[in-house]
């Protein structure tokens, strides 16, 4: 072989390769280090992930740790226009999510062949938020098989109530949309700034392509603090209870509301709280204001003789009469300055003890008057009317307890007997724990106690005592004893009676104010008391708003607060007392 | 104690005195090794191994050891190479046509009883294994091609000899680029260009050609299949399609030009250990990239410098060749392995469109590493056998 010949071919050859390489190592620099930074940062936001942490919002419990709101796992189905196709691509993806998801066709369409909005590139829809987590599972794995893209899911919570209409109207509800929650009513109201998450946390940190998030080199991990969990005193158990004997006044009585409250009259702690009407908070189509407005907190009403004992006990505190103290009743008509006062039936002389058992206006009014204008006042006061309870609800009643110098000639006759004067059931069963409790009035509670889920700390309520109403002890109990002959036999409200239990109670039935005047037709009809008297598990009020049939408390409300009373004292397992039993025989 | 045991000296099999032959034929030219040959092939080949090592690293899958396979393929392919270093390449000159028929009817088979991978025919079971017939078909074509092209009255400006030598080669190129695998096929374009222009054809007739070339291949586009020219429009725009065909293009770019001036550290690419770097292919096609990405600039210049010291070691082979064959041989080999590298790694950066070519000695592979020393090892069998300095004078 003649070398020279080809010999120049394969100089000319390696001088070419050797230039192609040179290109090849110029473009290597261009990338690797000119467009170095640029690639690098890219790259990096490959594998940088920025995750809002929205942290869950707060769950609410019973007292022992019965779910009453929680938070069920979601997903937000999401779609990118820049990556969905065509319009058939569109078309075909609508009508597969119309099918699946009950969402309109049309509007999925019109979404995802959004591809532009004012110039912008739209890379984010909505196709369907909250879709329960085994649809979304489906649904991802079916668009999987059919090969359609652009569809990401998020992992998204719904607020849910699992006891449905149970303590809704305390409960309240949250309304969401995709950017903010407004709470709207109850405790998700009154206590959103420590049910929401603190903050929503962005965080920053490393992950594979497939989202596996990186054990090492995470810079930037805050995971969200979620929001804290209430506990409240609220015993779900006793709820039901209370919501079941509601339900059958409202039906039996048909009145236009009707309520309840129960509370632990040595710490003050509510029980059950229930109303009707009202709502599911897990389906709010249809519901109107008066459904989810909470009564027990808003409404005021004039608590009629159940406002009685709660004067007398003054009188004997202050030695103005003893039990047996005879009253003249002036044959059920008396008039005091210048206007008649009336009693349901005519009594002449009776005990004090029988004023109360037998409900008499003219012996409570006459009583007052020994007590006088400015104690009677300062009673009042004492015992919570016309001020909040500080409960954290907003839109509390005060209700309308007039300042002394507004007070004329008759009030001194009137509010002892609940006229004239405006309570919120939450305030009277306040004033009541009074009376159940010793004298020392109770600040009510409803949240027991804070949890952070996170780190695991509570914050426990305390019970506190509003004040000392009655210093002594032994007065008390005298007007427990009189309220005691109550239920039993001569009383206003023997179906109030628990066999086997001592019931200190009292019924109140009074006119609604209706257009400036006292209404003959529209009652509020109550009873309230304790069991058992000597040692009270509970104090229970129910109030029905406008009976038909009968306007007594004694009538529509105490087979109520006795049906309650009956299985509350079941369930707490509190045994019958011997000896009062074998009394009555 | 002073007893002496003698070993049997007797050459008791055939096989002993073949590896007797050629442990003696290696001793007596140990001098005449290219070496140069010898010190590139093996930088690249261990670079490849701890490259493919790192690939398996990736975070959440199952780690992958397909390093361990490749020191076995490499040792294998080792055992090739020095079998064809020690038999005289000219024996090729007998068994090109006979390699030829057997590798084109492989590529036939291939074409009808294939297995079919990603919806492309390249794969040709035999039982234990799957090969990639295509493969061998570029060392046999080149052998044909070379061995008719140093027939003595062979001339390449006679258009009738070109013509042969141009339909030898479309033959396999045809069936590869039907399979499809238009990366491969372009390779038989490689080796008949690098025969042409070696056998020294005219200027006149290679400006000619070269004009054809830019005239035929965009009258080929509305040939090609689909995905071929999906491929093709993604490179030119990989924005089209960011999550399939311009995902690999866009993530291997990413990979190089993240890796900066030292790159990550071994391991530690970021593009390869989170598998933005599809791991079907991080440890063949796309190795560039994590290479690039892991010891950054400084490592994939010394990667050009080493394929450009070993492509510069083949044309040296090629200049000192004894005969026309191994002339040609040589130049056919540079070619081949040219295209692959410069594909390869254009892909990795965006010059070329993804075609799937792996990175010779590097890439992870059996049969493509078995070719590959083959060629390297027909290539030493040339340069130990170029004239001595004597002989020319």
């Amino acid at each position: 072989m003649k070398r020279s010949a080809f010999a120049a071919r394969m100089i000319l050859a390696a001088l070419i390769l050797l230039l192609f390489f040179i290109y090849l190592a110029v473009h290597l620099y261009n990338v690797q280090i000119r467009r170095h930074e640029i690639l690098y940062k890219k790259a990096r936001r490959k594998y940088t992930t920025v995750e809002k942490f929205k942290g869950k919002r707060g769950e609410i419990f019973d007292i022992n740790g019965h779910l009453l709101v929680g938070n069920e796992p979601c997903i937000n189905i999401r779609a990118n226009p820049q990556l969905v196709g065509d319009k058939d691509k569109c078309r075909a993806l609508a009508g597969y999510f119309s099918r699946k998801l009950d969402a309109s066709a049309q509007v999925i369409y019109r979404r995802l062949t959004t591809k532009k909005i004012h110039g912008r590139k739209m890379l984010q829809v909505v196709v369907k938020n909250n879709v329960p987590l085994f649809t979304a599972r489906k649904i991802k794995k079916e668009l999987k098989e059919r090969g359609f893209k652009g569809i990401s899911f998020y992992d998204s919570t719904k607020r849910y109530y699992p006891k449905n209409e149970l303590l809704s109207n305390i409960l309240g509800f949250i309304n969401s949309s995709a950017l903010k929650i407004t709470p709207v009513c109850g405790i998700e109201q009154a206590y959103n700034s420590l049910l929401a998450p603190v903050k929503v946390q962005k965080s920053f940190y490393e992950r594979t392509r497939t989202g596996i998030p990186l054990a090492y080199g995470n810079k930037d991990f805050k995971p969200a603090k979620p929001g804290k969990n209430i506990y409240l005193t609220i015993n779900e158990p006793i709820q039901e209870i209370v919501e079941e004997e509601l339900d059958k006044l409202v039906k039996k009585w048909e009145p236009k509301a009707a309520y309840a409250v129960m509370v632990n009259p040595k710490t003050g702690s509510i029980i059950a709280m229930a109303q009707r009407p009202s709502f599911n908070p897990n389906d709010r189509s249809g519901m109107k204001p008066e459904h989810w407005r909470n009564r027990i907190v808003a409404d005021g009403f004039e608590p009629g003789s159940m406002m009685k004992p709660l004067v007398i006990v003054k009188a004997l505190s202050i030695g103005l009469v003893k039990p047996d103290t005879k009253i003249n009743c002036e044959n059920g008509y008396w008039i005091y300055g210048k206007r008649p006062l009336r009693d349901t039936h005519p009594y002449g002389k009776i005990k004090v003890s029988s004023v109360i058992q037998k409900s008499s206006n003219i012996g409570t009014a006459k009583i007052s008057l020994l007590i006088g204008k400015k104690r009677l006042y300062n009673l009042l006061r004492n015992y919570g009317f016309g001020q909040k309870t500080n409960l954290p609800f907003k839109h509390e009643a005060t209700g309308i307890l007039r300042s002394l110098k507004n007070w004329d000639t008759l009030s001194i006759t009137r509010f002892p007997i609940g006229q004239g004067i405006l309570v919120s059931p939450l305030q009277l069963i306040g004033a009541y724990t009074v009376l159940a409790n010793e004298g020392r009035r109770m600040r009510l509670r409803i949240v027991d106690k804070i949890e952070d889920p996170k780190t695991g700390k509570v914050y426990k309520y305390p019970v506190r005592t509003a004040d000392v109403v009655i210093k002594n002890r032994k007065y008390v109990k005298e007007v427990v004893e009189m309220m005691k002959l109550v239920t039993e036999s001569g009383g206003t409200a023997k179906r109030a009676a628990v066999p086997g239990y001592e019931v200190a109670g009292k019924t109140g039935t009074s006119q609604k104010w209706v257009d400036g005047k006292y209404s003959h037709s529209k009652y509020f009809a109550g009873f309230i008391g304790f069991v058992p008297a000597e040692d009270p598990a509970f104090l229970l009020l129910v109030v029905a708003d406008e009976p038909l049939k009968s306007i007594y408390g004694g009538v529509v409300t105490a087979p109520a607060f006795s049906a309650i009373a009956r299985k509350t004292l079941k369930y707490f397992d509190i045994q019958p007392a011997e000896q009062s039993l074998s009394e009555k025989r | 104690m002073n007893t002496v045991f003698q070993l049997p000296s007797r050459k008791t099999s055939e096989e002993l005195s073949f590896i007797a032959n050629i442990y003696r034929f290696f001793k007596e030219n140990i001098k005449r090794l290219d070496f140069i040959q010898l010190f590139s092939a093996f930088s690249l080949i261990v670079m490849g191994i701890v490259f493919i090592y790192s690939s398996g690293q990736q975070v959440g899958g199952a780690m992958r050891t397909t390093w361990d396979r490749q020191i076995v393929w490499v040792s294998i392919s080792f055992i090739f190479w020095i079998i064809f270093s020690y038999t005289d390449y000219r024996v090729m000159t007998i068994l090109a046509p006979v390699l030829y028929t057997v590798s084109v009817i492989l590529l036939i088979l291939t074409f009808i009883y294939g297995v079919q991978i990603y919806g492309a025919k390249r794969w040709l079971n035999i039982g234990f294994m799957n090969i990639q017939p295509s493969e061998f078909a570029k060392i046999t074509t080149l052998l044909l091609v070379a061995r008719i092209a140093s027939l003595k009255d062979f001339k390449i400006n006679k258009l009738s000899h070109l013509g042969v030598i141009a339909l030898i080669t479309f033959l396999p190129f045809a069936l590869v680029l039907k399979q499809p695998d238009l990366g491969s096929s372009l390779v038989f374009i490689a080796i008949l260009a690098a025969i042409v222009f070696a056998a020294k054809l005219s200027w006149k007739k290679i400006l000619l050609i070269v004009i054809a070339v830019f005239i035929i291949v965009p009258s080929i586009y509305p040939l090609l299949k689909d995905y071929q020219k999906e491929r093709i429009l993604v490179f030119l725009n990989p924005d089209r399609d960011p999550l399939n065909q311009g995902w690999t293009s866009r993530q291997a770019i990413l990979a190089v030009g993240s890796g900066g001036l030292a790159g990550k550290g071994l391991m530690s690419g970021t593009q390869n250990t989170l598998g933005f770097l599809p791991s079907s292919v991080s440890n063949s096609d796309l190795i560039f990239s994590v290479i690039a990405e892991e010891s950054g600039f400084i490592g994939s210049v010394t990667l050009i410098i080493l394929y450009s010291i070993l492509l510069y070691s083949m044309l040296r082979t090629a200049y000192f060749a004894r005969d026309r064959f191994g002339y040609l041989l040589a130049a056919g080999v540079a070619a081949i392995f040219f295209e692959h590298t410069y594909v390869n790694i254009g892909m990795n950066i965006r010059l070329m469109p993804i075609t799937g070519l792996p990175l010779p000695l590097v890439s992870y592979g059996g049969s493509f590493m078995v070719t590959t020393m083959i060629c390297l090892g027909i290539l030493q069998s040339i340069y130990i056998r170029r004239p001595k300095e004597d002989e020319n004078k």
